[in-house]
């Protein structure tokens, strides 16, 4: 068999699979990139937001619903997970004029306060519930559409929806302009009476709740336990750097070629070389970031159409 | 209307300021004007609160704003034009004015572009450009606008002609001048250019070393050969 045809072989379902997963890393992506161009912080507890939507999902499905309708209570117990972060955290700490590696550091104390509460929460729901509270997947309860998952279609609309929403947010709001002010210089910003603080606290809780957007997702996709937002930490800040930290819509770009190259290269080199290389895609999303940093050491969106 | 008694202010325990009287009145303009590092910037800071106020006070219209935040401050009539970084340059020039305006809650806004773009039409012709594209000159005058949309009593302008050449020098310093006449507006003017300052200015500050060694009329600063010489790179 030559390679063509092996690659061929593998495109199908591979494909369908790099598409999710490329969607749902975007979604965590983009409330990375977010949190960076409104505070200049790199938030670690991104991973427990996005744990948090995967039991959104789970709470929900207890409570005899779709556990897709976790999208909704992950989006409010991540964006209010957010909030307390800068409210109760970060902004103190600004005020103190703490450097950005305290600020950053305090982003992974806070995490790690959320996962040790998300354990508690997995063995409360295991005691009380009986059910497998750290091996959540819910791929036998999702809908296919001709043999396509329900969830790459979930996932993608979920992201395309999210991007136009973000879109008409910063650009056809008051609030959304302000926003984007604040971004850019929060020195002016206050001199306009634009309250900077309030502006950040607003982006946290919109970062937090998109990130459990993607969490309640994820159980459709692969299993999930307390730890699944500190596994994949790393490849959402991949994404987020690559796409460029300093454009939001950046981020799905970064996430697609992370996903991609995550997902279906691992496949395709695993049709050569044999299934062990899977082991290893975890380096993938790493190598795929550094390669492109030295080419385009801005993120993708730095990269210019040449016309003509 | 402005009223800043013994301020005592800097940065955390960056002392900059000691004991700085300054006042300013309806419809007048006031030069504060010194050597780099002399503390110019940080008045106005201080002024707007965005410095650490240690001791002493800023009244505007009898009122304490003293250790307010800058965004309440920013309700209260005043409007702050930065030296440096003083438009958002990835808004168009059209959202600068709109997002300065509706946090003033200006109530017709087209109405005010229509006036701002009568003091200067090529903001008019630049309006859906992204305002870092803007040229030096043109980027000033979007700063001053930037304030000037917002009905302001008191006007704080930190070094508005610094990096211009000189056509842009004299259009802006006119168009201050213009500003204030017109609209009967008060103006702070902190500025480099010290003979530019005190053509328009009606009374003038000498801030050297966080203090104040001198206050009087433009003439009268003038005649202070000394201080001119020494601290304003002025005379022989």
């Amino acid at each position: 068999m030559g390679w063509v045809s092996k690659v061929e072989i593998i495109s199908l379902g591979t494909l369908i699979s790099a598409l999710t997963w490329s969607s749902i890393l975007s979604l965590m992506a983009i409330g990375i990139t977010l949190l960076y161009r409104t505070t200049k912080v790199p938030n670690f507890a991104h991973a427990s937001f996005v744990t948090t939507g995967v039991y959104s999902a789970t709470i929900v499905s207890l409570m005899g619903f779709h556990p897709y309708l976790g999208m909704f209570l992950g989006f409010i117990l991540g964006g209010l997970e957010g909030l307390v972060l800068f409210y109760a955290i970060l902004e103190p700490l600004r005020r103190r004029r703490s450097s950005i590696f305290i600020l950053m550091i305090a982003t992974l104390s806070y995490d790690i306060l959320l996962y040790g509460l998300l354990n508690v929460l997995a063995d409360d729901l295991q005691t009380t519930y009986k059910i497998l509270a750290r091996m959540i997947y819910y791929s036998r309860l999702d809908f296919s559409i001709g043999g396509v998952p329900g969830v790459a279609v979930i996932s993608l609309l979920a992201l395309i929806t999210t991007v136009i929403l973000l879109y008409i947010l910063l650009n056809r709001t008051t609030l959304g302009v302000a926003l984007r002010a604040c971004m850019e210089n929060t020195a002016l910003a206050q001199t306009l009476g634009i309250n900077v603080s309030l502006m950040l606290l607003f982006s946290w809780f919109i970062a937090g709740g998109i990130a459990g957007v993607a969490g309640a997702l994820l159980p459709f996709y692969t299993m999930c336990g307390p730890y699944i937002g500190m596994l994949y930490i790393a490849e959402m800040f991949c994404a987020s750097i690559l796409g460029g930290l300093d454009q939001i819509y950046g981020a799905p770009l970064g996430g697609f070629l992370i996903g991609f190259a995550k997902v279906a290269l691992i496949s395709v080199l695993a049709s050569f070389v044999g299934p062990w290389i899977t082991e290893y895609a975890p380096i993938i999303p790493l190598a795929a970031m550094a390669v492109a940093l030295v080419l385009v050491p801005k993120g993708l969106v730095a990269i210019k159409i040449r016309r003509g | 209307m402005l009223k800043v008694e013994s301020l005592n202010s800097g940065y955390g325990k960056l002392h900059v300021l000691y004991d700085v009287s300054v006042d300013c009145d309806k419809e007048e303009i006031v030069a504060v004007v010194g050597p780099n590092g002399a503390g110019k910037t940080t008045l106005l800071n201080s002024i707007f609160g965005i410095a650490d106020i240690y001791s002493g006070s800023v009244k505007i219209d009898g009122e304490e704003i003293t250790k307010l935040p800058a965004h309440v401050i920013a309700r209260k009539g005043i409007a702050y034009v930065l030296q440096m970084i003083n438009i958002f340059s990835e808004l168009s020039v059209e959202e600068n004015l709109r997002i300065s305006a509706s946090y003033a809650k200006i109530p017709d806004i087209d109405k005010k572009l229509r006036e701002i773009f009568e003091i200067f039409p090529i903001l008019s012709e630049r309006r859906k450009q992204r305002a870092g594209t803007l040229s030096g000159g043109e980027r000033q005058m979007l700063a001053i606008s930037i304030g000037l949309i917002r009905d302001p009593k008191i006007l704080l302008l930190d070094e508005p002609t610094a990096g211009l050449m000189p056509l842009y020098v004299d259009l802006i310093i006119k168009k201050i001048n213009e500003i204030r006449k017109e609209r009967g507006i008060s103006v702070v003017l902190v500025e480099q250019n010290v003979k530019k300052a005190l053509e328009i200015a009606d009374r003038a500050y000498v801030l050297v070393s966080g203090q104040i060694i001198f206050r009087g009329s433009p003439s009268d600063l003038a005649s202070e050969k000394e201080i001119m010489r020494l601290y304003l790179g002025m005379g022989e």
